[in-house]
Order: C-alpha cells, then sequence, then structure tokens
C-alpha cells in the first residue's frame, strides 16, 4: 500500500465515519444495513468492471449481461429439474463462456482500435444479450429460487438479513480481498497490470497480452455471473436485462466513486451507492426534492467525491 | 366523482342481436354477483326511441338517429368536432386501420405474444360472426411498443399515424405514455382511446376519450375495498412523477371521507432499485400499516412485494388497474403477491364465460393453440367496445363524426367493461370496476374476480 493509496483509504475511512454519525443523528441508522445489504450487489457487478478497466482501461457495458447470460441459465436449468447448486455451476460456466466468446468475437478484433470503440461494442453486445432473453421469455418476468431459504438469519436495526445476503456479503469481501492480493502480490496479476500499461514491453518478455486479455474477460464474467446468481436470486424473480437495468448504472457508480482502478474501492463504493440510495429514499429532508431523489443524491456524492478526490476513494492518480 | 350510471337499453343493435342471438348487455351492477350478460354489447345513441326498444331491425340507422341528424340519412352524429383535414385518414370502404401502443417491454412488460395475438382475435371474430357489423370494414391494427418511455410513446404514435395511416390511436397501458401520445394526438385532431389513467394532462385534451374509470375515480372504490377487509390504517406507495399526483389527492380525499387513515406515505421512483424498494417496505412495516395501496408498474409492485416478504412483512398490496392485475403479475411474483387485491377494467378469465362466452370460443377458432389469456381478454374488450363505437358512427366514419357519437351517445355496454359514458364535457367514460384477488395455489397462479361491476355506492 503505498502514499497514496494510504491517504485514500483514510479519507474512505473518514467519509464512512462521518456518514454513519450523520445517519445516526438523523435517525436514519437503518438506512446504513439496508445500504450493505443491498449495495453489496452492486459492489460485485462494480468488482467485474474494476477488473477490466483496470486490464484494459475499457468501460465494459456488457458486465451486467454477464450476469445475464447466468441467471437466465440457473432459471432454465433449475426449472428444468437441475439440483439447485448443479444449476448454479452451469451458470457460472454459460457467464464465462459469454465472456469468452465476447472476447473472442467482440474485443479481440478490437484490439487496436480506439477505447470508445471497445466500449461501444461492448454496450452493443449487452444489447444484444438483452435482445436474446426478450426473445426467450417473452419479454417476461420469471421466478426464482434461493439457494438458501432462510429470510431471517439475523435482524439488524430492524432490518431482516437472509442467508442469501450473507451469502452475498461474504463473496464480496473474500472476492475484494483476494482480488486485491491477486493485483499485487502474484506474477500473472502483475502481468495483468503490466500488459495494460505496456503492452508492447509486456510481449517483449514473451507474455501474450492477448491471452491475459481472455483471461481477464473471462474472470470478469465470473465475477457478473456471481454477481447475479446470489444477488438476484434473493429479489425472488427477475425480468430480461435486470442485471442491465437494475444493477449496471449503480455498479458504474460505485466503480468510479470508489476509484476506476481500486478492487476494495469497488467493495466501499457499492456499500455507499446503496446507503445513499436509502437515505435518500427515506429521509425527510429529501422528500421534498422532485423526480427522484435516490438517483439525485447518489450523483451529487458522486461529483462532489470526484470534485475532492477525482481518482475516486481508493484509485490511484494516473 | 362519477358513479356508475345505469344505462337504458334504448337502440340494441339488430345485427348484434340478430347475428350472434344475444341479449343486450349489462349495465353495471353493484353487487358481486352479476347476473349472466350478453356477449353482444350495445351502443345506445340518444335516440328517441322507448327504453326496451330491443328489436330495432335496422342497426346502420341507429347511429344517426341522435335527435340530432336525421336517422334516415346514416349522416354521423352531429356535436362539437368539425371534420378538418384527414377526417378520413385510415378508412377505406374495405378497412379501418387503428394504431395500439403500450409496452412490452421496459418497467412494465406486456407479454407480447399474447398482445401480438390478442389485438386481431376480436376483429377477427367479427368479421366472420358479423360482417356487416361494420358496414362491410374490416379492423386493421397496428402495434408498436412504447418501451415504457413517454417519448417513445410520441414517436411510435407518429408512425402509426403518418406512416401506417391510423385513423386513430389506443392506448394500452402506462399512464405517462397514454399522456404523452395523447398529446400528440390531440394536437392533431386524432381520436384517441385508452383504459382511464390519470385526469391531470389529458382532461383538456379534446381528442381524448378514457374508456374505464381513472385512478382518481378509482379511489373511493379501494376505500370501499379497504373498509370491506377491515382495514382501518393504510400506507400509500406511488410513483413519483407527477401524473400521479392527483391519484395521491384523491386518495387521502377518500381516506378522509372513509375516515381511513394513511399512516405511511412515500413516492417511489419508476426505476426503483433494490435500496429504495427496500427503504419504502421498512418504512411502511415500521408504521404498522396492515394494507398498502399503491400505484406503480407491475415490476416495482413485485419488488416491494418481494422485499416485503423478506422481511416478514406481507399487507394487503391494493391499488387501481390494469397491470398490476395481470396474471404475468403472479405468474412470476409469486408468493410474495399472494395478497394483492386490483381493481381491473375486465374481469379474469374465471367468469368470463358468463360474461362472454364467445371470448374463449373465438380464440379457440383464431388463436391457433394459444391459450385464451387475460391480455387477450383486455384486448377483446377494448375492441369490443371500439366496434360498438365504430358501429354507432355509421357508414360514414370520419374522425369528428367518431368524436361526435361518443360525446353524443348515451353509452356503450359491452359487457365485460362496466358501461362507458362520455358527454361532450366529460371523457372520462368509465363507471365502474371488476375486483381481482392473486391467487398463488392455483395452477397455473393467476388473479381471481372476487367482484364484478362494483361501483361507489
Amino acid at each position: 500500500v503505498n502514499d497514496q493509496q494510504r491517504r485514500g483509504l483514510i479519507v474512505g475511512i473518514a467519509i464512512a465515519v462521518v456518514l454513519i454519525a450523520v445517519l445516526w443523528i438523523m435517525d436514519q441508522e437503518q438506512s446504513i444495513v439496508i445500504g450493505v445489504v443491498t449495495g453489496s450487489a452492486y459492489g460485485l457487478v462494480a468488482l467485474g468492471l474494476v477488473l477490466i478497466y483496470k486490464s484494459s482501461g475499457v468501460f465494459n457495458f456488457a458486465q451486467g449481461e454477464f450476469g445475464g447470460a447466468a441467471i437466465c441459465t440457473l432459471y432454465l436449468l433449475h426449472s428444468s429439474g437441475v439440483p439447485y447448486g448443479l444449476a448454479v455451476l452451469g451458470a457460472l460456466l454459460a457467464g464465462m463462456l459469454f465472456g469468452l466468446l465476447t472476447e473472442l468475437i467482440v474485443i479481440r478484433p478490437l484490439f487496436e482500435a480506439p477505447r470508445v470503440i471497445v466500449l461501444v461494442a461492448t454496450a452493443g453486445v449487452a444489447l444484444l444479450a438483452i435482445a436474446v432473453q426478450r426473445w426467450l421469455f417473452d419479454s417476461q418476468g420469471r421466478p426464482i429460487a434461493r439457494a438458501f431459504p432462510t429470510l431471517d438469519r439475523v435482524t439488524i436495526l430492524g432490518v431482516q438479513v437472509s442467508d442469501q445476503r450473507l451469502w452475498l456479503i461474504g463473496t464480496l469481501a473474500v472476492l475484494a480481498v483476494v482480488l486485491g492480493l491477486f493485483f499485487t502480490k502474484t506474477n500473472l496479476g502483475l502481468a495483468i497490470i503490466g500488459a495494460s500499461q505496456e503492452p508492447t514491453a509486456t510481449e517483449l518478455v514473451g507474455i501474450s497480452v492477448r491471452r491475459l486479455s481472455t483471461f481477464t474477460w473471462v474472470l470478469a464474467a465470473l465475477l457478473g455471473a456471481l454477481a447475479a446468481v446470489i444477488a438476484v436470486p434473493d429479489t425472488g424473480s427477475f425480468t430480461p436485462g435486470v442485471m442491465t437495468s437494475g444493477y449496471l448504472i449503480p455498479a458504474f457508480t460505485a466503480a468510479v466513486l470508489g476509484g476506476m482502478t481500486s478492487l476494495p474501492g469497488a467493495f466501499l463504493g457499492g456499500v455507499i451507492v446503496g446507503i445513499v440510495q436509502a437515505v435518500a429514499t427515506d429521509a425527510e429532508v429529501f422528500q421534498d426534492i422532485p423526480g427522484t431523489p435516490s438517483t439525485l443524491v447518489v450523483f451529487l456524492v458522486l461529483l462532489g467525491v470526484l470534485i475532492v478526490r477525482p481518482q475516486g476513494l481508493l484509485g490511484k492518480t494516473a | 366523482m362519477r358513479s356508475a350510471r345505469l344505462l337504458g337499453l334504448v337502440v340494441p343493435l339488430a345485427l348484434v342481436a340478430a347475428g350472434c342471438g344475444q341479449k343486450a348487455g349489462v349495465a353495471g351492477s353493484e353487487t358481486a354477483e352479476a347476473p349472466p350478460a350478453p356477449t353482444a354489447g350495445t351502443a345506445t345513441p340518444p335516440a328517441t326511441d322507448a327504453p326496451g326498444d330491443t328489436g330495432a331491425p335496422d342497426v346502420s340507422a341507429a347511429p344517426g338517429d341522435t335527435g340530432t341528424a336525421p336517422a334516415d340519412t346514416e349522416a354521423p352524429a352531429a356535436g362539437p368536432f368539425e371534420p378538418g383535414d384527414g377526417d378520413t385518414n385510415g378508412v377505406t370502404d374495405d378497412e379501418i386501420v387503428i394504431g395500439i401502443h403500450a409496452p412490452v417491454t421496459g418497467a412494465s412488460p406486456i407479454p407480447q405474444t399474447s398482445f401480438e395475438i390478442g389485438k386481431d382475435i376480436y376483429w377477427q371474430f367479427l368479421a366472420e360472426s358479423a360482417p356487416d357489423q361494420l358496414f362491410g370494414r374490416n379492423v386493421r391494427v397496428v402495434f408498436r411498443d412504447d418501451t415504457f418511455n413517454p417519448q417513445h410513446a410520441v414517436q411510435v404514435c407518429r408512425e402509426m399515424v403518418e406512416d401506417e395511416g391510423a385513423f386513430m390511436l389506443v392506448g394500452g397501458g402506462g399512464a405517462d405514455q397514454i399522456t404523452a401520445c395523447a398529446q400528440y394526438a390531440s394536437e392533431n385532431g386524432i381520436p384517441y382511446l385508452s383504459a382511464g389513467v390519470n385526469e391531470e394532462g389529458l382532461a383538456g385534451l379534446e381528442t381524448y376519450f378514457a374508456s374505464t374509470l381513472t385512478y382518481a375515480a378509482q379511489a373511493p372504490l379501494l376505500m370501499q375495498q379497504l373498509q370491506e377487509r377491515g382495514v382501518t390504517e393504510f400506507g400509500l406507495v406511488v410513483f413519483d412523477t407527477p401524473s400521479f399526483d392527483e391519484f395521491v389527492a384523491a386518495v387521502e380525499e377518500a381516506a378522509d371521507e372513509a375516515g381511513l387513515t394513511i399512516g405511511y406515505q412515500t413516492r417511489i421512483s419508476k426505476t426503483a432499485a433494490e435500496p429504495e424498494q427496500l427503504s419504502v417496505v421498512q418504512g411502511l412495516k415500521d408504521s404498522g400499516v396492515e394494507a398498502v395501496v399503491l400505484n406503480t408498474s407491475p415490476v416495482v409492485f413485485i419488488g416491494l412485494a418481494n422485499q416485503g416478504l423478506n422481511q416478514g412483512y406481507t399487507p394487503i398490496w391494493m391499488g387501481p388497474g390494469v397491470t398490476s392485475g395481470l396474471n404475468a403479475v403472479t405468474n412470476f411474483g409469486c408468493p410474495a403477491v399472494e395478497t394483492g387485491v386490483f381493481l381491473s377494467p375486465t374481469p379474469n378469465l374465471d367468469v368470463i364465460d358468463s360474461l362472454d362466452p364467445d371470448f374463449k370460443t373465438a380464440y379457440a377458432q383464431f388463436a391457433a393453440d394459444a391459450p385464451a389469456d387475460d391480455i387477450g381478454l383486455q384486448l377483446w374488450s377494448l375492441n369490443k367496445a371500439l366496434a360498438l363505437m365504430f358501429e354507432a358512427t355509421g357508414p360514414e366514419l370520419g374522425r369528428a363524426g367518431f368524436m361526435n357519437t361518443l360525446v353524443t351517445s348515451e353509452g356503450f355496454d359491452n359487457g365485460i367493461y362496466a358501461p362507458i359514458q362520455f358527454t361532450p364535457d366529460d371523457h372520462f367514460g368509465g363507471t365502474g370496476a371488476h375486483v381481482l384477488d392473486a391467487d398463488c395455489t392455483s395452477d397455473p397462479k393467476q388473479f381471481k374476480t372476487v367482484e364484478q361491476f362494483v361501483s361507489v355506492g
């Protein structure tokens, strides 16, 4: 951890402490629980966004639909009688396969193209995936079962937290740390960072940048698939495109808030977005804001953070 | 507040009566047990014929028999509308083109296949069973997905009028899309019909007509339903767009009049994400309300109901029609939506045979292997009402004449909707509703009709 990251961490913790104190004073402590419970799903999607951005500098608009492919597969397999555990495994594989195909068919031919072209291409992949889901499901929602049926494992400040949510929060926390270590402590992780910053030099030392790209996209797809198969079943149902319409934009916000290059930052950003949305919905002070306060306030917070700290809470300056 | 107005069945349409062998439509009953109704509806122009003159032999004469236009001329009814440019656009000697928009994608999805099949079934049935009812014309329906987006709704409405040559437009659902498209229609003198949504933004539009109760008009009915269930305090959750302000005001007023307390009240965004949904549910739960009146999209309703289930909070979820009472909601919202109760302009499939036995028969005949469903029933009922309106206008169909007929006729009763009654000053024609209760134990999971033709009283 260098000085810059340490300062970011201190800023992040300071903001969190101030936020909690303010919420307690405003009688909004319940929003902290709601934020952690719901924002962790954003954080998990944000992890995949950060991973792709760290390795290739691309905002991946298809990240949500890696999860979309997974949740559709989970539904199709489980409703066909496949045991839930195997269905989850199949769903994760489907998500990874989608990531692999995206890399091979869309990303690799655009390897030398400007990043904005790749960005648009990923948006195209997302739209195509949503269209396929609508075609498959006649634009209709479908019920989706939870892995764990217990809804009230713990109750914190009046908010019941289900086993499924605990699984999500635990997975996110572990992945944020493990991936953080992966990129700083392992040769493969360092090679990915190196390839993103100096692709020619990386090739010169005998590392295949294209293979690294494939690995990264498949890993990001796995993260998206994990987010979907853990988070979505807790809502009881899903509609085509739900990972993009419901999770992608908050996840982007979370990733930018946390710092686009920081994996723990994605975790923190997701939780902050969740808390802010919950507070903006419930707190009296925001009730008179016309339109949608939960969206407006999130973007005000994002704007404020970026003015004070353009690289995000835990991100590094270029 | 409009109350149900029983219509005299003045001049039944002979072709309907003779061709289909059915009796005249039943006007709105205020009881749960509606008597068996005819399958054919009635259009009731303000004729001088005595009420009960049900044997009128010449349906084509009826529309002109308004007292303002000689019956034997078969001229369109006189009224406040004057023919302008393009008055007969979309009408030929053998065809009427109508354009329908609805959100088959977006936050309030309606099953696209059901829609594609259902939009034509009534017209196919009519063409075969009573080919002369519309004076030799068939109806061709053009459909566009408005994606639950008001701007897109205007775009597709313009396409249907300018590119497809639609005579009139019909809104299939979604308050903001209907408002946006109706405004476009009014600016261009095009008749626009939809199920009742809001009045704000629509009340001043000359060419807009609501065939069922508006959201605000349903507020007293909702209070009635809450009282019947012994509820004294309830929560209110409504979309945060301005179109819904009047619904909030109407519920507040109706609650006050009914002596009910609103224990928790909030607005929710059309794209409410999980944190917002869970916050709202926690607010409702903490306030202890045992019922929630809501006016949102089905997707947001299901989200709220699921969050409620996760928090061990399962109040009665109650709201106005149309989309939250669709079987698509129970299909993927159960078990969370089990306690849902919604008003609806049409009953559900469980009682349709007693109101209109032609519906399932027509589906069996014209829908290939597709089963009859509630989307199809909504479209059937809408088209059946439209057919009565076209028929009442007479053979000289034009936009002005059509709208004059709507506002000067005494009413239209298709036997499925509560009777529709417009006046020159009131284009909100709904007079009653049906009550649907979610049944997650049935197979397939669907809403069941628990009361028919309810109105305030």
